[in-house]
């Protein structure tokens, strides 16, 4: 299964292309569509699911926005694809997709015209986060923070 | 995770995609007996089980992407209420903030009573602090801002990089 997710806000223009390229795909496209109003006729959707980990969890393919999922698909070693929303405010997610590459080798555009290589692309994919990466905050909480 | 009859830290998380990094912290927390009171966003629908196994207590947001909504300002005061009660009936000594804009309130009364501040600005933030760390350095409501790309760093406007949330 695919999971496409556009986190708490809208990402209508991810949502409308995966719609077009499902029907060529061979596994079952599911959405999580957010705020979206684009509602897509080839994949199931829905918009918020408290259950979001653990689909996330049976995925075979995440793509995402350039949100913390990101994060999330590399601590649980999920392969994904992430499309940074362009249209959110400062560009920031296109900004923290470029810093994180310069620690872990991503399949990233801010282009949604590219997903459609960036998915026949993704098999030789293997993600190697940088040591730079491990440094846990909870450590320097726990240690430092008077509880 | 510990006792909660006197909890001495409140933990004020984040929805949205600040959920997933607070539920990061909370688990190592409950790793450690940690004792400690925590806030959720009540219009967050990201791991609601998770929150509410650590007996979450529901905040409506004051503030909407989206832009202003009268509803607002009746959420703001409400709040207001919830927070004071939580910081009157608990201990606290510590306020641990998540990226989110409830975070404010929190650390208002935190520094009226006297706790210890902890402002962490999420890992989608790598080059300046959301309004909300910006706000609380200058408003002086904490004295650590911690941020999670070394690149943010700068400990002369206490900013801090300690590690992520990975």
């Amino acid at each position: 299964m695919i999971l496409v997710t556009v986190g708490s806000t809208h990402f209508d223009s991810l949502i409308k292309e995966i719609d077009v390229i499902a029907p060529t795909l061979k596994q079952k496209v599911v959405c999580q569509i957010g705020l979206g109003k684009y509602i897509p006729t080839n994949c199931e959707y829905f918009r918020f699911n408290d259950e979001f980990e653990s689909l996330l969890i049976k995925s075979d393919l995440v793509i995402t926005h350039g949100g913390a999922t990101v994060l999330q698909c590399l601590s649980l070693e999920k392969k994904f694809i992430a499309i940074s929303n362009t249209s959110l405010a400062d560009d920031h997610q296109t900004t923290f997709l470029r810093v994180l590459e310069n620690h872990v080798d991503i399949p990233w555009s801010s282009s949604i015209g590219n997903l459609k290589t960036l998915i026949n692309n993704i098999e030789g994919f293997s993600f190697n986060m940088s040591m730079s990466m491990k440094k846990n905050i909870s450590d320097y909480l726990l240690q430092n923070i008077d509880f | 995770m510990g006792n909660l009859k006197e909890p001495k830290t409140l933990f004020v998380a984040g929805g949205g995609g600040f959920a997933w990094e607070s539920k990061q912290i909370l688990t190592s927390f409950d790793n450690n007996n940690v004792d400690y009171v925590l806030f959720y966003p009540s219009e967050s629908y990201e791991f609601r089980a998770f929150f509410k196994a650590r007996n979450a207590v529901l905040i409506d947001s004051f503030t909407h992407r989206d832009g202003f909504r009268v509803q607002h300002i009746f959420n703001f005061f409400r709040s207001l209420l919830v927070v004071r009660t939580h910081f009157k009936k608990h201990k606290i000594t510590t306020v641990i903030g998540m990226g989110a804009s409830l975070s404010i309130i929190a650390f208002i009364f935190g520094r009226f009573y006297g706790c210890n501040t902890v402002f962490i600005e999420s890992v989608t933030r790598t080059e300046s602090l959301s309004s909300t760390g910006k706000l609380l350095l200058k408003l002086g409501l904490t004295k650590q801002v911690l941020v999670q790309w070394p690149e943010m760093e700068d400990a002369s406007k206490s900013i801090f990089y300690k590690g992520n949330v990975l």
